[in-house]
């Protein structure tokens, strides 16, 4: 990669250096300081090196003895020359955006320094003879690692900010009190308890305060000494900005501490994201402003709220002034920029430093609050005057919304215009092109682990890793049509029951098998794929799971996680994890699909619970909420549950089936594949629907009352599924196409033809059978709703149960 | 038939055994139902399918700031409490929270885009799939969105170790704001996002303005796009400006996150979005024959996330699938109709022909300043053989595999960069 280090500056350049004293090297790519510049001496005023790669400052720095401006933002400069004290000119250091984790004690020498900025470092403290620095005005040390200014901050008479965002300091200094012309002291994003009692009470100049993001809460704040004399400079200083005509942020008016106990939560304003019919906060909307803090979204925000334009007009506007300038893409998108948090304050001051930056009309697009990005946004849109106070920032715009920033918030939220945050801590650090030079070995590491052992056999691992295609396909040549056209040449008399069903699956899984060997088959993931899962638990654990889940619904604010931890002290997360969705929910799944096929969301972990569980009826989720559905909506729409039927028959055979799988035990345990099935998966697949129903329903006996209520539920659930036009509709969709076809004659289905017939006339009686069999007293049930609704119901009731 | 492509699938079953939480919509168990269905439908036998390597700690921070990469592995849900200050500077508790084993999951779905572009660099093959990738949200420094580790960014990296250039498309239904802000000042990425974009719709960014900047200027693309989009207008937008950017960037390499929940039906989505029209974005860019790297990403509703997802694995794989769902474990969770295709959405398509004319006019626009700016030339051309730079596995030392055995695998039939030629009179090198 071309580095201009290398490149001999040329003489013309050098020359205007010397005659203007400002050397600029912005965005040079420079990895090492350009030696060029030591020779001139003297005749150095400003030096900018913004965003290059230098990593170092070499100590001839010392030379440059008539240096007033130092600006070295956004290199991966890691320290400071300890002879840097000797730049006794220095007014202006910018160090923003490197990795300097401590500043020399030497810089306590720098007597004329006036503004001092280190943002985003990596600054763990700072020296204690930064208390010698009697000139400082600013001080900028936001988003570094420190935990506790010095004492001696409170020697800095002149300083009248101070930024200190996004540290971890958790008490200031009490000499902080000593620091008579502070008026802003932002201090965002901190692990702040308290403040130091005098603070309001002394610093007589403090206008602006901002604590976001830290524990201490209003009230604290409120009760401080001293806090109504602050309350009314800060309100004078607005009072004076709306009478001037100023522009005023909306964020303007924010009184600088949170509200709440819990700043990240309550600075989110825009932050929903709909979940389940409940709203998830952003949470990253604050992060975002708060890592990166680009004051250019606050000053944008204040052009529209002044100007009370669109925001395209403004966009128009601030492009059209900004000319060619590299950024002028960036300042539209600005233009638009509302900021969703609109109780941050450190916005107030932020821009007001590095004038300097500008003046070599840059293109830089730094993201340094303290860089001169902000000011470059603004002049576009209107020349200002650059004071030596903080209320230079508020340059002279009409003021046209004399009104409370809450309103001016609120019309500008409509259309947020989000910025890309920028910065080191953004980014990403491309490998460099061209550095991986031939010689160097290809790696492949091994890395991946095949899962497919056979590809692996005889090569080695990186080279025979594609399963050898044609013998595999064509020992899966069946297998693929069979899965891929299931129910279709079954044999079985019992076609599309759910043992014919599972039958199928196992086959499948068999085939498989075979065509993969164990190993791969295992590998592969199938034996932690599906209710085989549960062939890993003992039928005590599944009951003891399934009970500890339902007798703690989510909805009810209950964990039920924290409880399964406790319950199975063996078991590790991923085993419940797996266990929950492999059986669990699929198997309440295969209840949904016969209860509500409508309706259907396993997304809805609770779906269950709150349907089954339902010894009262009122823990329903919000869907169901409305599908509490009397008997006249069920009735109306009795067409809608013909096509249902006819639908469930078709489609659902399986789980129809699965009820006559009950009721015809025998007939399965007579087959030889099945048998084989039985022993590798100790019974529970075959067991699993009778036995969780029971488990879900322990007393059904008792609960017949019940569970007609569920039954009805369970209807009324599908009714209004029938309604609900958003998912519904896809699956409706399909059954009326299904029942066009069938409607005409039940059993002239096109694939199940004359098996389909017995196997519908017997479902209509199993139902029944296998009600009975699972000794959930549905005669009265059904009798009840048959009252009710009329037959049908019945006939779709029968098959539920 | 089989695709003459050489396809590598990554998986490894416990990326779907984490939990978010209750009432979270994220479910990785989606990843083994995707898994599964694929296995079902048999698309295994036409692919190699590789469990990936954990990635380390070390190649996660090859984006990833090392305190927060630290901090992910470190934490857990019972010591969550204890560190308030970073969990919110992290970004972590509420849309991301802390679970049993996150770190693990990260380290897997990272891991598979990392293999799965090392793979690709090596021409061990030509499209490479890792479903449980596509995390797009996440920040160098900060989780976001469900995401913690940008596995994208990651990938992309490992890819530009080798390719000058990578075109980054992203059809989740949420702005690919992780990726977009990793390469944002490069132009050695082009990112093209298409994603709903407004309504305080998370996550706020990628509004058609955001176009990069510095080098990366005009090398961000963003598609906003309104409720309701329907197959027809976003496939010809998606086509039309594809073409445009891949005739125009000339890419090394595609990474393809392909969100599902830009399907019609998603919980947190609002598009309608079929899963043919879904899958039809992965047809069209597959077809530029260029090394693709096939990621997730979203996708709420976890039994089309699998459908699609299992289609899309065939669409790569040039292989039509029945529509009809095969016998398989999990075919419970595909009631009532146990079809694949999923229809497209019936919302109310809010952009109307002229919104999206602008959108194309505007993204054309922008390529053309690309085109004609004279500062934008490619800086970097593609020697002709590329070698990966690798470090971090010192972990692993044994399994590095000698020159040789690595050469004879490294061949391959067709040439993938004969564009990258016609940039090359400009070189920095000085």
């Amino acid at each position: 990669m071309g580095c201009q280090s290398s490149k001999a500056v040329d003489a013309a350049t050098i020359s205007r250096w010397r005659s203007t004293g400002i050397v600029s090297l912005r965005d040079s790519k420079l990895k090492t300081f350009p030696d060029e510049v030591f020779d001139l001496e003297r005749s150095v005023r400003t030096l900018d090196l913004t965003h290059n790669k230098m990593v170092e400052i070499p100590m001839e720095i010392n030379k440059l003895t008539n240096l007033q401006r130092l600006i070295l933002a956004d290199n991966i400069i890691e320290r400071l020359p300890i002879n840097l004290g000797l730049l006794e000119s220095l007014k202006v250091a910018t160090l923003d955006g490197n990795r300097i984790t401590n500043l020399p004690e030497e810089l306590g020498q720098l007597v004329k320094l006036e503004r001092l900025s280190v943002s985003a470092n990596l600054l763990t403290s700072l020296p204690d003879t930064i208390g010698s620095l009697r000139s400082l005005v600013l001080l900028n040390i936001s988003n570094n690692k420190l935990k506790f200014l010095p004492d001696s901050i409170g020697s800095c008479f002149s300083l009248e900010e101070l930024q200190a965002n996004d540290n971890s300091i958790e008490e200031l200094p009490g000499s902080i009190c000593n620091l008579v012309q502070l008026k802003s002291l932002c201090l965002n994003n901190n692990n702040l308890n308290r403040m130091p009692p005098n603070l309001l009470r002394e610093c007589k100049s403090l206008q602006n305060i901002a604590l976001h993001g830290n524990p201490i809460t209003m009230d604290q704040f409120q009760q401080m000494e001293g806090f109504q004399e602050f309350e009314i400079r800060r309100k004078m200083k607005f009072d004076k900005q709306i009478d001037s005509n100023v522009i005023i942020s909306s964020k303007g008016l924010d009184e600088g501490v949170d509200l709440s106990a819990t700043p990240i939560l309550t600075k989110t304003s825009v932050p929903f994201k709909l979940i389940m019919g409940t709203k998830r906060p952003f949470g990253k909307e604050d992060l975002c402003e708060v890592s990166s803090k680009q004051p250019r979204h606050e000053l944008s925000c204040k052009l529209i709220s002044v100007l009370e334009l669109s925001p395209e007009s403004v966009a128009v506007e601030a492009y059209a002034s900004g000319g060619d300038e590299d950024n002028s893409s960036r300042i539209i998108p600005d233009a638009n920029k509302k900021p969703y948090s609109h109780n941050v304050a450190e916005v107030l001051f932020s821009s007001e430093k590095e004038t300097e930056m500008g003046i070599h009309g840059s293109t830089s697009n730094s993201s340094w609050p303290t860089s001169s990005t902000s000011e470059e946004d603004i002049r576009p849109e209107a020349p200002f005057h650059i004071l030596t106070s903080p209320e230079y920032f508020y340059f002279d715009h009409p003021f046209r919304a004399a009104a409370h920033h809450r309103e001016i918030y609120s019309s500008l939220s409509s259309n947020p215009h989000k910025m890309v945050p920028i910065g080191p801590d953004c980014q990403a650090e491309l490998p460099e092109w061209g550095a991986y030079s031939n010689k160097d070995k290809p790696f492949i590491d091994g890395i991946h682990e095949t899962l497919n052992p056979s590809s692996q056999a005889g090569k080695n691992k990186f080279a025979g890793r594609t399963i050898s295609p044609m013998p595999k396909m064509e020992l899966l040549a069946d297998h693929g049509k069979n899965i891929g056209e299931r129910r279709v040449e079954c044999s079985c008399e019992d076609i599309g029951s759910i043992r014919c069903v599972r039958l199928h699956i196992i086959e499948a899984r068999e085939i498989l098998k075979l065509a993969l060997g164990e190993e791969t088959f295992v590998n592969l993931g199938f034996c932690d794929m599906g209710e085989v899962v549960a062939e890993k638990w003992s039928e005590e654990e599944e009951e003891l799971f399934h009970e500890v889940v339902l007798s703690n619904p989510v909805s009810l604010g209950k964990n039920f996680w924290n409880h399964l931890v406790i319950e199975f002290p063996s078991r590790s997360m991923k085993e419940l994890v797996s266990y929950y969705f492999n059986v669990f929910i699929l198997r309440k799944r295969a209840e949904q699909n016969r209860f509500d096929p409508l309706n259907i969301d396993s997304d809805n972990d609770e779906w269950h619970e709150i349907v089954d569980d339902a010894d009262e009826g009122a823990k329903m989720t919000d869907e169901d909420e409305d599908s509490v559905i009397e008997s006249p909506a069920y009735h109306n729409d009795l067409s809608y549950n013909m096509i249902h039927e006819e639908h469930d028959r078709r489609i659902y055979d399986e789980d129809v089936r699965e009820t006559w799988e009950d009721y015809k035990p025998v007939s399965f345990g007579s087959r030889k594949v099945f048998t084989d099935v039985q022993e590798s998966c100790p019974g529970k697949l075959f067991d699993s629907n009778s036995s969780y129903k029971l488990s879900m329903q322990p007393q059904d006996q008792v609960l017949s009352n019940k569970v007609i209520e569920q039954e009805v539920q369970g209807g009324s659930c599908t009714t209004d599924a029938a309604v609900v036009p958003s998912e519904s509709s896809l699956g409706k969709t399909n059954n009326d196409k299904h029942w066009a076809s069938e409607i005409a004659g039940m059993g002239s289905g096109a694939k199940h033809d004359s098996l389909l017939e017995p196997c519908s006339s017997k479902e209509w009686d199993i139902g029944y059978l296998s009600c009975a069999r699972n000794e959930v007293d549905l005669l009265p049930t059904h009798t009840m709703i048959e009252e009710v609704f009329g037959d049908g119901a019945w006939i779709y009731k029968s098959r539920d149960g | 038939m089989r695709s003459k492509d050489k396809i590598s699938y990554f998986y490894d079953g416990d990326v779907g055994s984490v939990y978010f939480g209750p009432n979270h919509p994220m479910k990785p168990h989606r990843l083994c139902m995707t898994h599964h269905l694929v296995l079902a439908y048999g698309l295994h036998s036409k692919m190699e399918v590789y469990r990936p390597h954990k990635a380390y700690p070390v190649e996660l921070a090859q984006f990833h700031s090392a305190d927060y990469v630290e901090f992910l592995n470190r934490i857990t849900p019972d010591t969550q409490h204890l560190f308030p200050s970073e969990m919110a500077r992290y970004n972590l508790g509420e849309d991301c929270p802390v679970f049993d084993n996150l770190f693990e999951f990260c380290q897997i779905y990272a891991g598979g885009t990392i293999d799965a572009a090392r793979r690709l660099n090596n021409q061990l093959c030509d499209i490479a799939i890792n479903w449980a990738g596509g995390l797009h949200h996440a920040k160098k420094c900060a989780a976001s969105g469900f995401c913690y580790i940008n596995d994208l960014v990651l990938g992309i990296l490992e890819l530009l170790k080798y390719h000058p250039r990578v075109l980054y498309i992203d059809i989740d239904v949420h702005h690919g704001d992780g990726v977009e802000e990793a390469f944002y000042f490069t132009d050695r990425v082009m990112t093209v996002s298409f994603h709903k974009y407004g309504d305080k719709f998370f996550p706020g960014t990628g509004d058609m303005k955001d176009t990069g900047e510095r080098d990366g200027r005009f090398y961000s693309i963003n598609v906003p796009l309104k409720d309701g989009i329907d197959d027809g207008s976003f496939n010809r937008l998606f086509k039309t400006i594809i073409s445009k950017v891949v005739e125009t960037y000339l890419p090394g390499a595609i990474v393809l996150q392909c969100g599902a929940d830009s399907l019609a039906g998603d919980r947190l989505g609002c598009f309608n979005l079929s899963i043919d029209g879904h899958a039809e974005c992965v047809r069209f860019v597959k077809k530029f024959n260029l090394p693709l790297l096939v990621t997730g990403g979203g996708g709420y509703t976890k039994e089309n996330v699998a459908r699609c997802w299992a289609l899309e694995t065939g669409v790569l794989l040039d292989t039509e699938l029945p529509n009809e769902i095969p016998d398989n474990d999990y075919i419970k969770y595909f009631a009532p109709d146990y079809s694949l295709k999923l229809p497209g959405g019936n919302i109310e398509n809010l952009n109307s022909k002229s919104y999206i004319g602008t959108i194309k006019m505007q993204v054309m626009e922008n390529l053309r300043c690309l085109q004609h700016a004279p500062g934008v030339q490619m800086q970097e051309v593609p020697p002709d053989f590329y070698i990966p730079d690798f470090d971090e596995d010192e972990q692993n030392p044994d399994e590095r595999v000698d020159q040789h055995t690595q050469d004879k695998h490294i061949q391959r039939d067709d040439e993938y960069y004969e564009g990258d030629h016609d940039n090359d009179n400009h070189t920095d090198d000085a």
